[in-house]
């Protein structure tokens, strides 16, 4: 039971973190950025960078080397089309995903690796009877330290109120002054920081990279992020926390005949918070169209 | 009235023709398969373009409507001896039915409408993102049901024994069939009234346009076109797999209308022919060495990238082809505005 409660827990902030990467850009700029799979595959690749450093070395280097790549991605292919139409933005990044991931077939070859970055992490520590693997408790700290130092740097630096004040409402935002490229590079560069976090924590988990290793990763953080609620970076951290919970829960609880299908109800019963509650879990009726 | 009638019909005919041309000479050319395998991209993408031209709404799940139909003519086509050695679990309607093939494209696009009709009146309620993600939930659902049912579709594994009767001429006529059917429904009432809740859902409603039932009415006319493009894809290769009708295939449609120019049929069309022709000349370059391994691919995500740059509109912006206008002579513009034909409005110059 214990150990199922930590399954949840470190998958559901997992979740969390991947889906806040998505909902800022999702914010600021209203594009369900499909790339994020791709910074997370270049996260996981940078693990496997050569040279024999201690692994902190390729934790940072794999970090700010997807904030790297999240800027770029923003210059490159995002910023010439602001203002275009959602289904624009949205191909433009499915592109990016299909061209970076033929890239990393290309460089690293298409097959799965192997990748063990984090071996002290690799055991399990006994509790009340049941034993928890240390990767959980290294995920669950990780996450809730990284979304403790981003609320206060949303709160508290003048960067972080703009961020929230474009997420709002990014016209009125500009109108106040507030710069459309820095608050977008802002949020992108943010973005980054939770892909390369998610990815390391992914690949600690699995222990395993391939180029295609984003797709499940940005489709789950999507659907976390809109049943959260859209906008709502607090939304987006909860909806990740349910859908990991689910993931664990359900499999659990169902019988052994239903275990195939549970990805199906997963989603069935995505598609009724939907139903019931269009704006997501913490948006509120507001966020609808305005006149 | 007639003339302008006329007019509107001259969108499809062109679009149709100019499909002809091109699949005809490349075929001609020995390009079958790949014109084949156009075909029937050309109808998966007119049929996603059935509901999100005219909705608005971009929809993720579209694919799951094509695997259904590829799912369901297959069952009814594969001969029944080698069904009962296939599929021995299936349930006793499908495992004697033999209705012959073009019974088997009817059947499948009408439980396919069936299910769209069903799974519609709740996805349609939704707007925007949400009504997104849902499609995509739907995707999830149908692939996860596809690939576990296994005494329907034999499991994760592939269905093979499939006749292989998907030729150029049929997919040609059923990518006619298919821009006929979605020019038919822009043109209708419904088709309309759908659009303008795509302009302004509020100003529409306030016109009296409900626009849950027309969304549903989009879905389903546009996944009984998925459907008869499931059918000609599971006929042309002779075996499928759950995976075939992944997100992978949902990406390619979805580039290929966007490229196009996702408000116009033509551009739908368009950027399928694009798209295919951009695709085979780069897998020539890499089987000729000139693009390592993989490099055609990220080619044609830069094209796609630099395409959406140069028209965030796609191809079309949105336009369709039209006859060439008659213009006003000069004469008659140097005559004043009231010497012209009622209802003749005078463009600037």
């Amino acid at each position: 039971m214990i150990q199922h409660v930590f399954d949840a827990a470190s998958l559901g902030a997992l979740y969390a973190v991947m889906a806040l990467g998505v909902a800022l850009v999702f914010g600021v700029m209203r594009l369900m950025n499909f790339a994020y799979g791709a910074l997370i595959m270049i996260g996981g690749s940078l693990l496997r960078a050569p040279g024999g450093a201690p692994w902190p070395v390729y934790v940072l280097l794999s970090i700010f080397g997807v904030c790297l790549a999240a800027l770029a991605m923003e210059r490159i292919a995002f910023r010439p089309l602001r203002g275009a139409d959602a289904s624009t933005l949205l191909v433009t990044s499915f592109a990016l995903v299909i061209g970076l991931e033929a890239l990393a077939s290309i460089l690293l070859g298409s097959r799965a690796k192997s990748v063990n970055i984090l071996p002290s992490l690799s055991g399990s520590v006994g509790l009340l009877g049941s034993s928890i693997a240390w990767i959980d408790i290294a995920t669950i700290v990780c996450a809730v330290a990284l979304m403790v130092a981003f609320s206060a740097f949303l709160r508290f630096s003048p960067l972080g109120m703009q961020v929230r004040a474009a997420s709002e409402d990014f016209r009125m935002a500009r109108l106040l002054g507030v710069r459309a490229n820095r608050v977008i590079a802002a949020a992108f560069a943010a973005s980054g920081v939770f892909a390369g976090t998610a990815a390391v924590l992914l690949v600690a988990q699995t222990g395993t990279l391939t180029p295609s290793m984003g797709l499940t990763p940005v489709l789950i953080a999507f659907v976390a992020t809109v049943i959260g609620g859209m906008g709502s970076l607090y939304g987006a951290a909860l909806g990740g926390a349910v859908l990991g919970i689910l993931s664990v829960a359900l499999p659990a609880a169902l019988p052994v005949g239903a275990q195939p299908y549970r990805n199906a109800m997963i989603f069935t019963i995505v598609i009724l918070i939907l139903l019931v509650r269009p704006q997501g879990l913490v948006g509120n009726a507001i966020s609808g169209e305005r006149i | 009235m007639a003339a302008r009638r006329f007019g509107a019909a001259f969108a499809p005919a062109a679009t149709i023709v100019a499909l002809g041309i091109v699949s005809f000479l490349a075929a001609g050319l020995g390009q079958k398969d790949t014109v084949t395998a156009m075909l029937i991209n050309v109808v998966l993408v007119v049929g996603l373009w059935i509901f999100v031209g005219n909705s608005g709404i971009l929809s993720f799940g579209h694919i799951a409507f094509m695997a259904i139909g590829a799912y369901l003519a297959s069952i009814l086509t594969i001969p029944v001896t080698t069904r009962d050695f296939l599929l021995p679990e299936l349930p006793g309607i499908l495992s004697g039915a033999d209705p012959g093939a073009a019974a088997a494209l009817l059947i499948a696009i009408a439980v396919t409408a069936a299910f769209a009709f069903l799974v519609g009146l709740a996805l349609m309620r939704m707007s925007g993102i949400g009504a997104g993600i849902a499609t995509l939930s739907l995707l999830v659902i149908v692939t996860n049901v596809l690939s576990s049912w296994s005494a329907l579709t034999g499991g994760g594994g592939t269905l093979t024994g499939i006749p292989v009767t998907t030729d150029v001429t049929t997919a040609f006529i059923t990518a006619a069939g298919a821009i006929v059917v979605a020019f038919l429904f822009r043109s209708s009432p419904t088709g309309r009234r759908l659009r303008a809740t795509r302009e302004d859902l509020v100003a529409a409603r306030a016109l009296g346009v409900r626009h849950v039932p027309v969304r549903l009415a989009a879905f389903v006319v546009s996944a009984a076109v998925m459907a008869a493009g499931g059918w000609l894809y599971a006929h042309y290769l002779g075996s499928i797999s759950a995976e075939s009708f992944s997100f992978q295939t949902t990406f390619l449609v979805i580039a290929m209308l966007v490229v196009g120019g996702s408000y116009s049929l033509a551009g739908a069309v368009l950027g399928v022919v694009a798209v295919t022709a951009l695709t085979e000349a780069m897998q020539h370059l890499e089987s000729a060495g000139v693009l390592g391994a993989g490099g055609s691919t990220g080619v044609l995500a830069a094209a796609v990238i630099l395409v959406l740059i140069w028209r965030p509109r796609g191809l079309s912006q949105g336009r369709e082809p039209r006859l060439p206008a008659r213009r006003p002579r000069p004469k008659a513009l140097e005559a004043g505005v009231a010497d012209l034909p009622a209802g003749h409005e005078q463009t600037a110059p």
